[in-house]
């Protein structure tokens, strides 16, 4: 019984963590909805560590997952870019996701810095740690 | 025999002290000189033995035309490792090049090493300088694209 009782917590234990480790992703996806192919011109991690990367180079009529940003020491994440999509077409977003833990899903928030020529509306999808998922926005650039 | 303890304490000390440290020694900076008619805008990079990227100085994404770009600044997990990257630019439409810079770890081989591990419709050349762990210098990498 005892056997059972540990091998239980154990296992609510490694859910508990797998949970938080997803929770505490933030996924940045980009679409290019402009004629032209939109490059990454600049980018600055104010908080958080990205860990997974994708080609900054992103065609017209495609969506990239352009980073996966996970909470550092459980704070929270926000990250800058910039695009140029043609000459004199460029956009900055910054995108950021607030702390993921039990029943705080991490709010995640948009915000165009600076636009010249070019235009973007976000959604969100906030994570969850009961449901180990992590947090996303996907920014559609016209 | 003090003197020698002492000496052997003191150079213990700041080889450990190098190990987890900021020292320069770890550190491996590379410069990018575009020479070619085009804007080159960078596509893909991958830090490769474990090295970290001073986000400080981060790697430039575009560089322009007879441009050169300020160094970006990475460096080794310890001093027993090396620091290394790869960084795929495009320079115009169909002209790409796959960089490899490595340094090696700091002791008495402090070299540096460098590859082009693809290339169309374009080349590079690559002038290089050790890192010195006696005098607290950097390994550096200048590629020049053309």
């Amino acid at each position: 019984m005892k056997k059972l009782i540990i091998a239980a917590l154990l296992i609510m234990m490694t859910q508990a963590y797998a949970s938080q480790c997803q929770c505490e992703i933030f996924r940045i996806n980009v679409k290019n909805d402009t004629p032209s192919t939109c490059y990454l011109i600049q980018r600055t991690i104010n908080s958080g560590k990205a860990y997974k990367l994708q080609p900054y180079k992103i065609k017209p009529g495609t969506t990239v997952t352009q980073f996966e940003v996970v909470e550092n020491n459980h704070e929270q994440v926000s990250v800058v870019l910039t695009y140029e999509c043609a000459d004199n077409h460029t956009i900055t977003l910054l995108s950021s996701k607030g702390r993921c833990w039990y029943q705080n899903t991490g709010k995640i928030e948009g915000i165009i810095t600076k636009a010249n020529n070019l235009n973007a509306v976000f959604s969100s999808k906030e994570g969850s740690y009961l449901i180990p998922q992590p947090g996303s926005i996907l920014w559609t650039i016209s | 025999m003090k003197a020698l303890c002492l000496f052997l304490a003191v150079l213990f000390s700041s080889v450990c002290a190098a190990v987890t440290s900021n020292y320069a020694c770890l550190h491996l900076q590379i410069a990018i000189k575009n020479n070619t008619p085009n804007t080159c805008y960078l596509l893909t990079e991958e830090l490769t033995n474990n090295s970290i990227l001073l986000p400080t100085h981060d790697i430039t994404f575009k560089i322009g035309p007879n441009e050169e770009a300020p160094p970006l600044d990475i460096r080794a997990e310890s001093i027993y490792g090396p620091a290394s990257i790869e960084l795929v630019y495009e320079c115009g439409e169909g002209s790409y090049i796959r960089l490899d810079s490595q340094k090696n770890p700091c002791g008495n081989k402090n070299t540096v090493s460098t590859a082009l591990l693809y290339a169309a419709n374009l080349s590079a050349t690559a002038q290089t300088s050790p890192a010195s762990y006696w005098y607290d210098k950097p390994a550096k990498i200048t590629w020049t694209i053309e």
